[in-house]
């Protein structure tokens, strides 16, 4: 397990254990969003302030270790900004990807050059879309261009002159 | 895109006070309502609350708890009077439980609301001798006594408000400088609101 899956699962565990309560008593489970909600602001609380304290050159030195970098992006601490991590995070992807930025609305935009069938781009697209929300959560959205579709394979088929007696009957003199 | 992950609850908004009858939402300030069925205190939106009033609501086992403040302010209880009660503390607030015909002594400690029933008798004559201790409604309204003597008729809800402030604040063996500040607060704020109640 690296340190970054560490808060991923945690937040898995604490949803199930929800979706369990909500099964069984929906306001114990109101009670229990609740206090997980005022567990997870006060360290955040404790963390801006962490934060503050240390200045941006520590935090990022501390945002090299990959649990403490998920934990500044759960809380919106992270000292570089969303641009700035999306263009790191993806510019170990292999394919060939055009990364058009952030716009004004927090929507990542992306354009996706390459060929390949549909189900092999849509698996691309899937691996994009998770190093791009995985490097910055706060996004409002990621805007994926794909090319068109290459056309689709002809049928091929006889000419309609050809007769099916006739072939036979040269084959079979 | 929706927060996910942890994320869903570090930007997550408070919750927003409903009323537990209708589930509009609430102010910050609104009435309660006390269920006597399981003496629970709730929070009401104003018509919701309005229909508690009248006496008899519900069958009187959901009664609305009234919004009015009393003092008798050239009458303190007195020293020897006080001690009749036989309560080891000096701030106490006093309710009568109407199921149980029976007097309760409040104290707001770090542990909540600690409860205690009073003997009767010394209640009777406390009674005989300051008949603001007369006025209050069984279950929805109480008696506050400061460490002065100063008695005041005050909603239960307001009670059960500072008890809260008082177990949030309270720090080693006598509650700290924020426990006395908040119940010098809550004094002040009763010196504030509160109507003088004569007698005849």
């Amino acid at each position: 397990m690296t340190g970054a899956d560490a808060a991923r699962l945690a937040a898995d565990r604490i949803d199930r254990l929800l979706a369990e309560l909500s099964a069984a008593d929906p306001r114990a489970a109101a009670a229990a969003e609740e206090l997980t909600r005022c567990l997870v602001q006060l360290y955040g609380a404790g963390l801006a302030r962490i934060v503050d304290l240390v200045g941006a050159q520590r935090t990022g030195e501390l945002a090299a270790d990959p649990l403490v970098e998920s934990l500044l992006l759960v809380h919106d601490l992270h000292p570089l900004d969303a641009d700035t991590r999306i263009r790191r995070a993806l510019s170990t992807y292999p394919g060939e990807l055009e990364y058009r930025g952030v716009d004004a609305a927090g929507v990542v935009r992306l354009r996706l050059s390459g060929g390949g069938c549909g189900s092999a781009r849509g698996a691309a697209v899937d691996r994009i879309e998770a190093i791009v929300r995985q490097a910055a959560p706060e996004v409002a959205g990621i805007e994926l261009d794909t090319p068109p579709p290459a056309p689709p394979l002809l049928q091929i088929s006889r000419r309609p002159d050809t007769d099916v007696r006739s072939v036979s009957a040269v084959a079979a003199p | 895109m929706t927060d996910v992950g942890l994320r869903r609850f570090a930007h997550a908004a408070p919750p927003v006070e409903r009323c537990t009858l209708c589930g509009t939402e609430l102010a910050g300030r609104h009435g309660h309502l006390v269920a006597l069925d399981d003496r629970a205190l709730r929070c009401a939106c104003r018509p919701c609350y309005l229909l508690f009033t009248p006496t008899g609501a519900a069958g009187g086992r959901i009664r609305a708890v009234p919004e009015r403040y009393l003092a008798d302010p050239g009458r303190p209880i007195a020293e020897p009077d006080w001690d009749v009660l036989q309560i080891p503390v000096t701030t106490a607030f006093f309710f009568v439980n109407g199921d149980l015909n029976q007097v309760v002594a409040c104290y707001p400690s770090p542990a909540g609301v600690t409860e205690s029933l009073l003997d009767l008798a010394g209640w009777e004559r406390l009674r005989q001798a300051y008949p603001l201790l007369c006025l209050p409604e069984p279950d929805v309204e109480a008696i506050y006594v400061t460490g002065a003597g100063e008695a005041y008729l005050v909603p239960i809800d307001a009670c059960f408000a500072l008890a809260g402030a008082v177990r949030l604040h309270w720090r080693g063996v006598d509650g700290g400088p924020a426990v006395r500040q908040a119940l010098a607060e809550f004094r002040d704020d009763l010196r504030r609101r509160s109507r003088p109640y004569r007698t005849g």
